[in-house]
């Protein structure tokens, strides 16, 4: 029997499907420590409060000037003396733009009532004098906004000449709090920008804590507060023991081929008790926290017993022009949508709809097999000015020189970064398929597959599938189009130079199939069929399902499954917006940010 | 001899009036210096990080008969123009930045963010009588109150969306570039849609509203006399390159300046009907200002900092801001 979770949006309908379990109050998860343990609230707080004093006492005997280690040590009443030194002596030269304004405001708002009263003065002044720039991301501005609302709080009727931007402190409040309510309820309903980051998604969760803790107008608090719950429930749903599955909007190159490398790691690891990593100081600002995970988002975390599918609705930058001169048909706000099969060994996951700029990750296979993490994937290296000049105000042709001096692996031939207009990819449960269709025109018109390289077995079948199995977990990759490979490191390059291919990917665990030679039996007679005159392919998967797919035709992918249409991905009705459902069994949190309440019923 | 001696600055200043020989036009008068300031907005110099540590961007000043930029302002500021207004009360720089706008006063002293989270992206701004304008890359803006609230409002009828140049006309009336084409406004508030030619650059009116001038990301020179109506193309000479910056001389309007992607810089002596090179080959062009008083042009290139001719465009030096994108120069 299945439920559906459901985040009722404007323009999507956003399903965290899982499978129901007997009506009980508690629930037994097998993943801690080896042995079956009993989760309640309590016991997710307290499983919390072990790792934050863990990584507190890291940031006790700090003896470099950090802003982050003199909170702890505020926090801690521990070296009151030398946090107040090093305070001094990082304030003396404010840098860091909105990243200082979310540190330096941690450091004050807990350690005010110890820190030396020259300390006290000096935050003030900096304050007064540094003037950080916004930036231009969605996490930039929320710690901007945070920060700054935070600051016009502890230090109210202030006159412009005392704030770096010349603003008193009742416009600098009013500014804050109108971006900060206006803008946390629109992620709530549409989605957000930076989607799944497994790099930014710990500084946009970073500066809600801070919020949370300190904020001292009720509504904002508890804005505050559910954003934590949210961002953390869209992690939690596709967390693969600390991996963040994807489809991100953002990500790096290493953390593409190295999922446990990612800023979100910490984070899983402090929350949902996945291997214990240290990734940013957004850890230390959690563990400094008085916000408590709910028991139904580390469910959602942990339960891994039974595999489920999960939707999610989100959106890309503000597109700002060209949008013409692309395939991009997006819909009204650009959505994308996240879609990830995720069983307790693997998860597969893929975006569909606009591009996200720069550092998309289209699709992933995250492994995790004891306690290795792998991770499987292909892109179109590409890089176009009209793909920065859609989503940047500066002038398309130089700006493809400027982004790459920022972000160097931009116009790499062999990034490992990147969306395409000319790439679409669909997936049904553990089957995708990921076709390219590249112009004539484009600078780099290849296809590179990455497969983990460190397999157990590889085998090469007779009718083109790669079959390769890592410990229970076992991957099906077949290539559309001639392909050549090598060994990239820890990887190997499935790679492709035709401008029509593509490849589909099939993957099983041990518990899905009995053997991996009877998983290699399953796709013996299984070749997929691209038919390059109309730019379709027909292929039916292991579990039967006929798939029909004419991807160019639309930029969400026209999928016949079986002579049905599959719709599930898009949009289908504009549905009145309820606020945000997360049931786990027979409970479900409600974070209504609309009247600013949180419930469970 | 003469160019000799225009080119030191120094010296042309002792000379209260000297004719010399010009790369592109015949005779031209040098004027002594009023000490003539030139600002330029610099978003970013090579690569910008939010957070990290850039090398200072912003605000810079020079006079235009020195080679010291000063910087003035937040040192971490994506600047892409400014406004200056003479005020009763002093002057005012208004600072079109990516954070939003900005008002300064005492000489740069005082530095005052003037807008709200709504606002990003700001990319022109002018003034008219006490209304500030601002094109942006999601439209127009404009306020009636010298900035003395942070509500802005946005005008009515066939707003332009992605504005790529914003001009107060010499009659009365205020005309806009964008990705979608030029657009006219009427009392600053009615705008209406009056050509649809795509990915226009920039506008530029000549000193005595004589013509008008567009330059489109294909490379093209368009003018118009008839206030937009009607265009007529004027490339005759040019790449086949995005061009990005248009300015005429304010003495001489038939003498027309243009540059963009790569191309170095273009001039023209009969109003754009042929087009010869002027120097700098090859550099990226985003901005040019020519001083009224003097025969001072001033290029602004993207990455290659600023260049200035004192010989209306026959020879080129270096002038600073070594490596910096240099998006506008205004003469105040």
């Amino acid at each position: 029997m299945e439920i559906c979770w459901t985040f009722r949006s404007k323009y999507m309908v956003i399903d965290y499907r899982l499978i129901r379990y007997p009506n009980t109050a508690v629930f037994i998860l097998s993943s801690l420590i080896g042995c079956q343990v009993v989760v309640s609230q309590s016991t997710v707080n307290s499983l919390f409060e072990t790792r934050a004093r863990t990584i507190l006492a890291q940031y006790d005997t700090v003896r470099s000037p950090d802003y982050y280690a003199c909170a702890v040590q505020y926090a801690r009443g521990k070296y009151i003396e030398r946090a107040n030194a090093n305070a001094l002596r990082l304030l003396e030269y404010p840098s860091g733009d909105v990243f200082w304004m979310l540190s330096s405001m941690t450091m004050y708002l807990h350690g005010k009532d110890v820190m030396s009263s020259k300390v006290s003065e000096a935050v003030r002044r900096a304050w007064k004098t540094y003037w950080p720039y916004r930036g231009d991301t969605e996490n930039h501005w929320m710690m901007y906004y945070a920060s700054l609302f935070l600051a016009a709080e502890q230090w109210p009727d202030l006159p412009g000449s005392d704030w770096f931007n010349g603003l008193s402190s009742e416009q600098n409040y009013k500014d804050a709090k109108e971006y900060l309510n206006l803008n946390l309820i629109l992620k709530a309903r549409e989605g957000f920008v930076e989607f799944d980051s497994p790099t930014y998604m710990p500084f946009f969760l970073g500066a809600m804590i801070l919020l949370s803790d300190f904020s001292q107008d009720r509504e904002t608090k508890i804005r505050a507060e559910m954003m934590c719950d949210l961002l953390l429930a869209d992690f939690a749903v596709n967390n693969l023991n600390g991996q963040y599955a994807g489809g991100h909007s953002r990500s790096t190159e290493r953390v593409a081929l190295y999922p446990m490398e990612a800023n979100t790691a910490g984070i899983a690891s402090l929350y949902f008790d996945s291997p214990q990593v240290s990734r940013t100081q957004m850890e230390v600002l959690c563990s400094l926290s008085k916000y408590r995970l709910p028991v139904i988002i580390y469910y959602l975390a942990t339960d891994r017993n039974r595999s489920y599918e999960s939707r999610k609705a989100n959106m890309t930058r503000d597109i700002l022009r060209l949008k013409d001169m692309t395939d991009c048909n997006c819909l009204p706000r650009n959505p994308i949508i996240k879609y990830t099969y995720m069983t307790s060994k693997y998860a597969l996951s893929s975006l569909k709809g606009c591009i996200h700029p720069i550092q998309q990750h289209t699709w992933g296979l995250n492994i995790a097999v004891g306690s290795m993490a792998y991770s499987a994937f292909s892109l179109h290296p590409t890089w176009s000015e009209i793909e920065l000049g859609m989503y940047f105000p500066e002038e398309t042709k130089p700006l493809l020189e400027e982004v790459s001096l920022s972000k160097k692996y931009y116009t790499n031939p062999q990034k490992k970064i990147g969306g395409s207009f000319y790439e679409r990819v669909y997936q049904k449960n553990n089957t995708l398929v990921a076709l390219y269709n590249i112009s004539e025109n484009d600078p780099n018109p290849v296809i590179n597959g990455y497969i983990p390289a460190d397999a157990d077995t590889i085998i090469v079948e007779s009718n083109g599938w790669i079959c390769l199995r890592y410990n229970d977990v076992y991957l099906g990759w077949y290539s559309m189009g001639p392909w050549t490979i090598v060994r990239e490191s820890t990887h190997y390059n499935l790679r492709s130079n035709s401008h029509l291919s593509g490849y589909v990917v099939e993957v099983r665990s041990a518990q899905e199939v009995s053997s991996f030679d009877s998983f290699r039996e399953s796709l013996r007679d299984r070749a997929p069929f691209l038919d390059t005159s109309c730019v379709s392919v027909t292929y039916m998967n292991i579990k039967g399902d006929l798939i029909e797919l004419d991807p160019f035709e639309w930029n969400y992918v026209n999928a016949l499954i079986n002579g049905q249409h599959d719709y599930s991905d898009i949009s289908r009705v504009k549905y009145l917006w309820t606020g945000v459902h997360i049931p786990y069994k027979d409970n479900t949190l409600v974070l209504d940010f609309y009247n600013g309440v949180k419930y469970e019923k | 001899m003469v160019r000799d001696v225009c080119r030191d600055n120094f010296i042309a200043l002792l000379l209260p009036s000297v004719v010399i020989l010009s790369g592109c036009s015949p005779w031209v008068t040098v004027q002594n210096s009023r000490r003539t300031k030139v600002y330029a907005c610099v978003p970013a110099i090579g690569s910008y990080t939010v957070g990290a540590e850039n090398k200072t961007t912003g605000v810079f000043w020079k006079y235009i008969d020195d080679t010291t930029w000063n910087h003035i302002g937040p040192p971490n500021l994506k600047a892409f123009a400014v406004a200056p207004m003479k005020t009763d009360s002093g002057d005012i720089l208004y600072v079109a930045a990516g954070n939003g706008i900005h008002r300064v006063m005492n000489e740069g002293k005082t530095w005052q963010q003037r807008s709200s989270w709504k606002e990003r992206d700001v990319l022109h701004v002018i003034t008219k009588g006490d209304t500030i304008y601002c094109g942006t890359a999601y439209g127009l803006i404009s306020t009636l109150d010298r900035l003395n609230s942070l509500e802005w409002g946005s005008p009515e009828g066939e707003v332009p969306k992605f504005v790529t140049g914003l001009i107060a006309s010499a009659s009365g009336v205020l005309f806009a570039s964008s990705e979608e084409g030029v657009f006219r406004g009427e009392y600053g508030y009615w705008w209406t849609q009056i050509s649809s030619i795509e990915r226009v650059r920039s506008i530029h009116e000549t000193r005595a509203g004589s013509a008008l001038y567009i330059i489109t990301e294909s490379g093209e020179v368009l003018a118009s006399k008839d206030y937009g109506r009607t265009w007529v193309r004027r490339s005759s000479g040019l790449p086949r390159k995005p061009l990005y910056a248009i300015q005429s001389d304010p003495k001489n309007a038939k003498i027309l300046y243009t540059g963009g992607f790569q191309t170095g810089i273009y001039c023209s002596i009969d109003s754009g009907l042929s087009w010869i090179k002027s120097g700098l080959q090859g550099k990226t062009i985003h901005a040019i200002t020519v001083a009224h008083d003097l025969n001072s042009i001033v290029v602004g290139t993207t990455g290659d900092g600023v260049y200035q001719s004192d010989d209306a465009g026959t020879t080129w030096r270096f002038v600073g801001l070594s490596g910096a994108n240099i998006w506008s120069l205004t003469i105040d």
